[in-house]
Order: C-alpha cells, then structure tokens, then sequence
C-alpha cells in the first residue's frame, strides 16, 4: 500500500514502520530521560523521632530553638491499656489515684485523665500545654505498653538545617523523613 | 527653606529613636536572661519537687506536704509559662521597637542633615562625573553577578549535614570463640552457667593464720555480694554503698587492686532502691565478653567498661522495686547484653541491649512475679536459648528477638533464687521448698505437659543454685543439705547434711566439690558416686559469693577480702 503524503510522494510500509520505530525509540528515550531527572530531583524532607530509639531523656523540651519545643507527646490510642493506673500519667508509687499535682508526672498537666467506665479511663493529651519533656512516654514505656510516644509536630517545626535537638540527642532517634510521610507512630505491631 | 535648628515637634523623632535604643537594650537583656534560665527547664527537672514527692512517699499521709508540693507545682508552671509569654511578647515587641527606630533614626538624621558644601567637591568636570557614575553602576554590576554566579553555584551542590553527636560507640566486631569462653570464667557460674570447671588445682584445706593454701588475699574497699569473674590474669568484682557504685580489676596472678572505677551515674537514674541487707547494692556478678566487662547495680545502673578501666556507656533501667532488691546476674549472647528485670507482678522484663552501645534492642514482659535467678544462655540443637525461671514459669527465649520458644509452669514458690542449668538438652529448674524439675529443651510452646522428663523433692536448693559437671547434679540447700543426684534420672546417689547456712553455690572444680556456709566455712568433698569429706576450713569472715575455680586454685570472695586459694 502505497500513501501520499504530500504533493508527489509517498509514504512505503518500510519508511512508515522505520519511522515509527525511530519515534518509539524517543520517545522511550525521553520517558527514561524523564524518569531519571525525576528520580535524581532531591526529595523534600522533614526533621522527625524515630520512637522506638527514643531513650526518653527529656532533652527534647529544652534544647529546641523554639520557645515552646516542637516536640510533643502523642498517643497511640489502639495500644493504650486504658489503664486506671496509668504509669505514664501517675507518679510511681502515687499517693492516690486522683489528679491532685502531688500524683501527676506530667509537669504542666498535658496528660488530661477521663472515666469512661469502671475500671477503664481515657488519657487525652492537651497540646497546647504539652512541653515533649517526655515524662510521661517514659512511665508508659517503662511499665506500660508503650502507647505514649514523641513526635515532632509539623505545624511548630522550623525544619531547620541543622536540628538542634538532633546534635544533642544521645541516642541518635531523630532524623529525616520523606515530607509526604512526615510523622513516625508507634504501632502494636513490634519493630526489633 | 527649612530653619537649621529644629523645633520643638521636629525633636520627636531623635527621642523616639533613643527610647527605641534604650527598650531594645532592656529587652534583649530580658530575652538573653531568659534564655540562659532555660526555658522549660525550671518546669520540668525541678529537683525540689522530686524531693517533695520522695518525701510524701516516706509520709502518705502529710496534708501539709501535699499542700506544699501543689503550691510549688502551680508555681513552677506560672513561672515557665510567664517566661515564654515575655519571650513571645518580648520578641515581637523589639521587632515593632526596631521598625521604629529605623523610622525615627531616619528622620532624626533627615532634620539634623547639614547642608552640602559644594567647595569640598573640588573642581569636576561633567564628563568626569558621568565616568565616575558610569564605573560605580559597573562595579554594582559586577558585584550581583558575582553574588548571583555564588548562589547558583552552591545550590547545584547539596548541603552536608555535619554528622550529629552521639553516644554511640563501636560495636564489638569480634565475639569470644567457645574455647575462650571454656579457658576463661567469663559471668556467674561459668560461661554456661552449671558451676564446673574440668581441670582446677584447687586445695582440701587452707588456714588463713598461717597462710597455708593461701596464694594472695587483698582487701575489696567496697561490700557486695557478687562473685568475680575471670579472663585471662583480669579479675573483676563489683562493690557500692549508697553513693557510689564501683568496678574492680585486680590481677588474678598477684591480687594487685589494678584499678577500681567509680561508675558515673546515669542521668536517668532514679533514687537509690531501698534493698535488704542480705542483698545488699551489688549483688548481681558482671559478665565479659573479653574486651568489656558489663554491670549492673541495685539502682538499675547497666554500664559498660574497657579492660583499663574506662565507662563506655550507661543506661538506667529503673526504677527498681524489688522487695528484697535486684540480685539477676547479667548474661550476654553475641553482642546482645541481657537483662532479666523480674520485679514483681507487671513489673517484670526482660531486655536486650546493644553490647557496644547501650542501646535497647528489645524488651518483651513476662508474667513472673519478682525473682532474684540470674538467666543462662545455652545452645541446644545447634539454637541458643535463653533460659529464665520465675514464678510459675521457666521460659525460654530466642536471645537474638526475645521470641519465647517454649514454657514450663510450675514454680511454685514467691521466693525464686536458684538459677537453672543446662546439661545438654534437658534444662534443670528448682522450685525452693518444692520439686526439682528437668525439663527437654527442644519442645515449642506449653510444655509443662509432654516435655518433664523428671521430678524430685529430694534436697531442692532454697537460694543456692545447682551444679553439674554432666555425670552428678549437686544441690545445696540453705540449710546444708548436700546432695548428688544422676542428672538422668534424679535419683540421688547419696546425700549428706552440713552444718551453717548456704547462699553460695556449689562449684565443682575437677574431683571436688566446694561449698562455703554464709559465716565462711567451706567444706571439700570428693565429686564422686560415693560421699567422701577431703577437708574443712575456714576463711575469718563471712561469705555470700559463689567460689570461681580457675587452673591455678580458686578464687573466693569473702566480706571484706578477696583470697585466692592454691596449694601450687
């Protein structure tokens, strides 16, 4: 079969396959070219607390640049024990189970205690109050099942370059993480 | 044309220029001193309040010292909080003062600019002018290109974060082969735990007074109950008291003190632990590897030291609240460091720690009330196991994750203190005032039904632990009951009654068989089929510790010197 292409010539089966095997090769080339540069581009990322190398030394709180550290108590709620001695919210050994301050861990009360029903309560942290001093994640880990946990909070973090809490953290648990994943939560499921 | 001399409304802006001076002086003074008082730091390491709270443990009762804690506690936040609102304030007050001062800096300097003097320019030509201008817009030019060259430049190159400060250390690369850890005696009871050496000169009979059979005695500055371990011509002991917590080396062919290293305590380390005297602070016996010697103390201070001497690492893994205070031993599986935490019920765990570093590798609870037996790691077709007993349960587990591998029930007794041992495949467990029980290692899961291969309640050891070269499992009770069993099939091949109380278990060293009461009378029998006494004597203080034979004679920690025991 023969096709005219323009006034006077012709397009033959062996040019019309050539040619399209020549496009497919650039274009293939191009997509390959394309996915390269896309892979090479650096990712964006972010600053965070690997929980499960948290030693809990409480540094987080005061060596942040930020007035009021980054680094705040979150809760995994699916592990919590629901415990009404609550080891992470209680001093050890606590006078009585009560929210008077002599029996709190937390310095600033951020670890808000509610009933649900006999013997079972909730503990909801309150954000804003929150230091990261890690009081608490320790009591949790140490004795309870670890729920309580640390993470750097995206919506205070400066991201700096080079995070300060990261220099002073002893056991090397802070590090970066893809933005589009920006947050690390402890989970039931155990990481050795 | 404006007068040179300004007036009264035209001196506004130099006023406000200098208050804004004077506000940002005063303020950033306040920020700085701020800063230094460290933020939250107040708040949060209030050592005040940790005393308050450890005194109303002492007084529950004491309305007046709770009053005290919470009018301390609400003031502790009002101060912190108050300094973060004068820091937030504070800075976006000097960033609006700042913006002021600029503006009435400038029109300060505007109202009190002179007039040119168009002498002082000297004579220029218009072409001379427009060259100069023209050389100064180039050199402007020049100077963003080269800025814009230096921006482009570095950011085509990725930005290297200075690597972060870390504890981290060098992990051990190199793991002590089996026939080092045999020639050596490298934790309590031996590198596998059964008591036994195969070869020990050691004598029937010592007299402290004349020095016969003793090599050396040197002085241990510091009480503990726990028992050297040896490597090579390093011997290493532990002592405290309620202020420091000590690591001794002496040297196993002379008794030289080579150094003692007062350990630093862990930041995290809580209040030292009340403990009973039988206890005492450092109860539990160290563990080497070769290259680092590893402790743990009653306060939950696990540390890591080189051969010289020098802390590597500490950790805490407190607090402690074992009633009689913390007495398992360390043991240590490749580069893991483990740690058996029984402290009662909830309260007990088991925790795996990098050798090299400190750091935890794993934790996994376990449903054991407290317990004061020290873990063993034994290899048992071709696995390793790490075997612990504990009310009710003998349990074991995979050293390298913490995954159980199977469990036995049936320990009885609250008061748990004898540490197992493993002759081959059979694991023998002690239940105090209760049966004996041997147990085939190699089943999964509960076990306590098919894998018993026997019981017995002959002479099973109170705190003491077992013995057993593979041919005859010694028991010692506290009360002096010793007795020799076939570890195949428990029965006892005889049994004989001493007199004193027991804490240190037996160690079989070659032929014979050493035991020592708690008041330092030690008793030398043969480690045969028959009951035979080759020698009694005594050492002039008391003893809690566990013998450690070596080649050369034995080494035996009394209450306040360590004797090395040789006829050679």
């Amino acid at each position: 079969m023969r096709v005219a292409v323009a006034k006077g010539e012709f397009m033959n089966r062996r040019n019309f396959l050539s040619g399209g095997l020549r496009g497919s090769l650039l274009l293939t080339l191009g997509g390959v070219l394309g996915a390269v540069t896309g892979k090479a581009k650096a990712r964006n990322t972010v600053w965070q607390i690997d929980p499960w190398k948290c030693t809990m030394c409480g540094r987080c709180a005061t060596e942040c640049v930020l007035e009021l550290s980054a680094v705040k108590c979150v809760h995994t709620f699916d592990m919590c024990g629901y415990c009404q001695l609550c080891t992470g919210y209680f001093e050890p050994d606590p006078n009585k189970l009560n929210t008077a301050a002599e029996n709190q861990l937390c310095p600033t009360g951020a670890l808000v205690r509610s009933f649900i029903e006999d013997p079972y309560y909730e503990y909801t942290i309150n954000e804003p109050l929150c230091v990261g001093c890690a009081k608490c994640v320790k009591g949790c880990t140490m004795f309870g099942n670890g729920s309580l946990h640390l993470q750097i909070r995206h919506d205070r973090c400066l991201n700096c370059n080079e995070c300060s809490i990261a220099r002073a953290c002893p056991a090397d648990a802070i590090h970066r993480m893809p933005a589009d994943h920006p947050y690390q939560f402890k989970s039931r499921e155990r990481k050795t | 044309m404006k007068p040179l001399i300004p007036t009264r409304w035209q001196k506004i802006p130099l006023a406000l220029a200098i208050a804004s001076v004077v506000f940002l002086v005063l303020m950033g003074g306040l920020l700085l001193f701020n800063q230094a008082q460290g933020k939250v730091a107040g708040l949060v390491q209030s050592t005040e309040l940790v005393r308050l709270h450890d005194e109303l443990r002492q007084r529950p009762q004491d309305e007046a010292l709770k009053q005290r804690i919470r009018k301390l506690d609400l003031q502790l936040r009002q101060n912190s909080f108050t300094e973060l609102r004068i820091a937030h304030n504070g800075t976006h007050a000097m960033i609006f003062v700042a913006g002021l001062f600029l503006a009435s800096a400038h029109l300060a300097r505007r109202q009190r600019r002179k007039l040119p003097n168009p002498l002082a320019w000297g004579p220029r030509q218009p072409a001379e002018e427009r060259q100069a201008m023209l050389k100064t817009q180039y050199a402007v030019a020049a100077l963003f290109g080269v800025a814009a060259a230096a921006a482009v430049g570095a950011s085509l190159h990725a930005v290297r974060l200075p690597a972060p400060v870390t504890a981290a250390l060098p992990v051990a690369v190199r793991f002590p082969t089996a026939a080092e850890l045999q020639k050596n005696w490298p934790a309590f009871r031996g590198f596998d735990g059964s008591g036994y050496r195969e070869v020990s000169a050691i004598p029937a009979t010592w007299n402290v007074q004349s020095g016969h059979g003793i090599r050396w005695k040197t002085e241990v500055p510091l009480p503990g109950m726990s028992s050297p371990i040896r490597w090579t011509n390093a011997l290493f002991l532990t002592g405290a008291n309620a202020s420091s917590n000590v690591v001794y080396r002496f040297d196993a062919d002379s008794g030289t003190l080579v150094w003692a290293a007062a350990l630093r305590r862990s930041a995290s380390a809580g209040p030292e632990p009340k403990v009973m005297d039988d206890t005492g602070l450092a109860a539990p016996t160290p563990v080497t590897d070769g290259q680092r010697v590893y402790v743990i103390f009653a306060n939950a201070d696990v540390a890591a030291l080189d051969f010289s001497g020098k802390q590597l690492w500490i950790c805490n893994l407190g607090p402690m609240e074992n009633i009689y205070g913390h007495s398992a031993s360390l043991a240590l599986y490749q580069d893991r460091l483990l740690v058996q935490l029984d402290q009662g019920e909830g309260n007990s765990k088991l925790v795996a720690l990098n050798a090299g570093n400190g750091q935890e590798l794993w934790r996994v609870p376990r449903p054991i009330n407290g317990s004061w037996a020290s873990p063993i790691v034994a290899e048992v077709a071709g696995q390793a196991q790490l075997i612990t007993c504990g009310q009710p349960w003998v349990i074991s587990y995979n050293p390298l994750d913490g995954t159980e591998r199977w469990r036995v029930t049936g320990l009885d007794s609250s008061e748990l203190a004898p540490s197992p041992i493993c002759l081959s495949n059979t694991v023998i467990a002690c239940n105090p005032d209760g049966n004996a029980l041997a147990i085939r290692a190699t089943g999964s899961g509960d076990v306590t039904t098919n894998q018993i291969i026997w019981k017995t309640d002959s002479g099973t050891p109170g705190v003491p632990s077992p013995a057993s070269d593979g041919q005859r499992l010694y028991f010692l009770t506290v009360g002096g009951q010793l007795s020799c069993l076939n570890p195949a099939t428990g029965q006892a091949k005889w049994t004989h009654e001493f007199e004193g109380e027991y804490y240190a278990s037996p160690v079989i060293a070659g032929n014979r068989v050493v035991i020592v009461t708690r008041k330092g009378v030690a008793n030398v029998v043969e480690n045969a089929d028959e009951f035979c006494e080759l020698g009694k004597s005594e050492l002039g203080e008391d003893c809690n510790a566990t013998p450690v034979p070596a080649p050369q004679g034995l080494y035996l920690r009394g209450g306040k010197h360590l004797f090395f025991l040789s006829d050679l």
